[in-house]
């Protein structure tokens, strides 16, 4: 996940849909990490054909879901930013990674590691990539006035 | 005669025989000694052997226990047992099966199985499952709310297992069945542990066993009945191949009626494998031993035996006539006293035998010279009692004719007495010369049958001459022979009473010629028949020539029987005298008439 630390009040690059999902499919948790603004709430649907359970211990937002079957799903609103651990009560070996952020100013890069962030105003920015299995990244950027600035993660 | 049984072997026997039967007994006594201690080990090894199964069955069964407890009350585990809906729900059962199979990966447990609360069977992790059957029984306790253990033996599984229930919120949800099979694998590990065959049996079947034979373990199994009357005590099972001491007991935890047993067993034979290699051993040791023994045996003896060897030789020397055999005896025993003895008493024997030939000696030269001397007077006396018998000295008066007569008849036999005695002398002194002629066999007998008659004159004995006239020619000494015939049948004569017959026969066997002359008379006894066959003996005899007791006109001095044995002899031939007394007596002549024995016999 690669995020913009903090974005100036009303530039939030918010587009409302419907609310994200992670799905319990295959005894795993889908997508393996999900990114959240503050205050939206996240569906867990079981596809399934077994019972499953979703719980966090994580101090940003404790919950238990309880297990239930394929085709229910529950609701969870997520309201204080950070990383919440999402675990399956019966199956040890599920895991998802939520992460609360303050903004919508976030994105997930494509399978070749490319990224684009939404349009912000000009200015100077903190961008920080987060990755369950790599050490977190923290770069700043200066945007320019109705331009664009592209950014390399990796060196 | 030798002696049978050799003083040396007797020796031997005695010295030879207590060290075998010593060694026989020693290897007898370790022999049994060790089988036994080898049999009280192997017996003992078992008791512990079956001591570490059932303690290895134990700690399994405690282990199951413990995992069992452990997983149940994990939420992981007890919570899906909690889940709505009912146990047919597919999702139940794959949601369960799913934890079942992710706690089997921690437990390995060779039966991992869950029953709902209604006794259901919701997953199976484990390799196999139990038959409902087979296991109905203890889920059934389980639910009810005790942990039981027990065995569960069906066609593909034969396992210990451990049920225990699950509970959740204070009720049972559900039971967890944890199994560990008692198979091939369970058996090899405890054969390593034991050094002792196992076998699992549940009835008559073996459900794991370490005996690879098929007829070995058939041979377990025909020997159930045997495990059933041991009870729990070592018996024998005798397969082809060894001979197992085995142990059969209940495992532990199962009803014995279920029959669900465990043997252990050892083979015998390979037990005391290095029983044989002692034995082998021993017996080579025992055999030189014996060797040894034999040797020394025939040492002692050998030393033992010497001097009485000498001194039997020196016994057969002397019996040659040999009196010099050297006695070389020094030993200072009974044996050098006897060879001592046996010294004296041959001296003795020499000066005695010395005697006697001297006085035979002195006897034939005696009447060697007396015969020769007495032919000069006789010829003068017959000389002039001719004269006076053919009156040429004037004439006779009938008595003094009738006292001639009677001089002249005495005459001829002192004429044949001193003849004899010649002949007699010349045979004694080995100076009989044969003139071998061809003389023809039944002239020659019958002329001896004649003579003889005539001089039996005034005796009414039957003389019967049963010679067949075909008896043909042969090659002897003609005079001689009918000379002694006619004595032997005048003896024959002499000897049979009044009214007895005396009996000439001859035959010829394969060149040999027989002639017997048999009597009725008064016969020989033992003792003289043995005085007679012995050469020098004889001689003395021929001066008793008559019986013992009975004494029948008795004409001439009896030297007949000597001189018919000498010019038989000079033959080549055999005399052979047959007596009994009071019955008779039979002479058979055996003369060889092939050419070799005459040339030799000449």
């Amino acid at each position: 996940v690669i995020w913009v630390e903090s974005v100036p009040a009303g530039a939030d690059p918010h587009s409302p849909g419907p609310p994200p999902r992670l799905a319990q499919k295959d005894q795993s948790f889908v997508p393996r990490v999900l990114p959240v603004a503050v205050g939206t709430a996240v569906e867990f649907p079981n596809l399934d054909a077994i019972f499953h359970n979703v719980f966090s211990l994580s101090p940003v937002k404790r919950f238990d879901l309880g297990k239930y079957p394929r085709g229910q799903s529950r609701r969870v609103t997520f309201d204080r930013p950070g990383l919440v651990n999402v675990y399956c009560e019966i199956h040890s070996d599920m895991e998802g990674f939520i992460l609360i952020l303050p903004n919508h100013a976030f994105t997930q890069p494509d399978e070749a590691g490319a990224f684009r962030l939404p349009p912000l105003p000009a200015g100077r920015y903190v961008i920080r990539m987060w990755h369950p299995d790599r050490p977190e990244i923290r770069r700043e950027v200066t945007v320019p006035a109705g331009g664009s600035v592209t950014v390399d993660l990796e060196s | 005669v030798r002696p049978a049984l050799t003083l040396r072997t007797k020796i031997q026997l005695i010295t030879v025989v207590p060290l075998v039967a010593l060694a026989l007994a020693t290897l007898w006594t370790v022999h049994r000694t060790v089988m036994q201690q080898a049999n009280a080990r192997v017996r003992g090894d078992l008791q512990r052997a079956s001591a570490v199964l059932e303690n290895l069955l134990a700690v399994r069964a405690r282990s199951l226990e413990a995992a069992g407890g452990v997983v149940v009350r994990d939420p992981r585990f007890f919570s899906v047992l909690t889940l709505p809906g009912p146990s047919v729900d597919p999702q139940i059962r794959a949601t369960v099966a799913g934890v079942a199979s992710d706690f089997n990966s921690v437990t390995h447990s060779d039966l991992f199985e869950v029953y709902g609360h209604d006794g259901t069977r919701l997953a199976v992790a484990g390799e196999r499952a139990a038959r409902r059957e087979a296991v109905a029984p203890l889920v059934t306790r389980a639910l009810a709310g005790k942990t039981v253990s027990g065995v569960v033996a069906d066609e593909k599984t034969h396992a210990q297992v451990c049920v225990t229930p699950v509970r959740a919120g204070g009720r049972v949800v559900g039971a967890l069945l944890l199994g560990a099979d008692m198979g091939r694998e369970l058996a090899d590990q405890l054969r390593d542990l034991t050094k002792s065959e196992v076998t699992f049996l549940s009835g008559a079947r073996a459900r794991g066993t370490t005996i690879a034979p098929s007829t070995e373990r058939d041979a377990l199994i025909g020997s159930l009945p045997l495990a059933r009357a041991a009870h729990g005590r070592v018996f024998e099972i005798h397969a082809p191949d060894h001979v197992y001491m085995a142990l059969a007991r209940t495992i532990p935890g199962t009803d014995p009626a279920a029959e669900q047993r465990y043997v252990m067993e050892r083979a015998l034979d390979v037990e005391t494998a290095w029983l044989g290699e002692i034995r082998r051993h021993l017996a080579l040791i025992g055999a030189g031993a014996m060797l040894l023994a034999l040797a020394a045996g025939l040492l002692i003896a050998t030393r033992i035996t010497a001097p009485m060897r000498i001194l039997v030789r020196g016994a057969e020397e002397m019996e040659r006539g040999n009196y010099a055999y050297p006695l070389d005896i020094r030993t200072r025993d009974e044996i050098g006293y006897l060879a001592e003895r046996f010294r004296d008493m041959r001296r003795h024997q020499q000066l005695y035998i010395g005697s006697l030939q001297e006085v035979a000696r002195l006897r034939s030269e005696f009447i060697s010279i007396a015969s020769h001397e007495l032919r000069t007077p006789i010829t003068i006396i017959r000389g002039y009692q001719e004269l006076m018998e053919q009156e040429v000295l004037g004439p006779l008066s009938p008595q003094q004719r009738h006292a001639i007569t009677g001089i002249g008849r005495s005459l001829g036999t002192l004429t044949a007495i001193a003849e004899d005695a010649t002949r007699l002398s010349m045979i004694e002194n080995d100076q009989l010369q044969l003139r071998l002629e061809e003389a023809d066999l039944p002239a020659l007998l019958a002329e001896a049958v004649r003579t003889a008659a005539a001089a039996a004159g005034g005796r009414s004995v039957t003389i019967e001459n049963r010679c067949p006239a075909n008896l043909g020619i042969a090659y002897v000494d003609g005079g001689r022979l009918m000379q002694a015939v006619t004595n032997l049948l005048r003896n024959g004569i002499r000897f049979t009473p009044d009214g007895g017959r005396v009996t000439l026969d001859a035959t010829r066997e394969n060149e040999v010629l027989v002639i017997t002359i048999s009597d009725t008379g008064v016969g020989i006894s033992e003792a003289r028949r043995a005085q007679i066959e012995h050469g020098a003996i004889a001689q003395v005899a021929t001066h008793h020539h008559s019986s013992d007791t009975l004494e029948f006109n008795s004409a001439g001095l009896g030297m007949g029987l000597s001189i018919a044995r000498g010019v038989v002899g000079a033959h080549g031939g055999t005399l052979r005298i047959e007596s009994e007394v009071e019955r008779g007596t039979t002479i058979t002549i055996r003369i060889p008439l092939d050419s070799a024995t005459l040339t030799r016999a000449a």
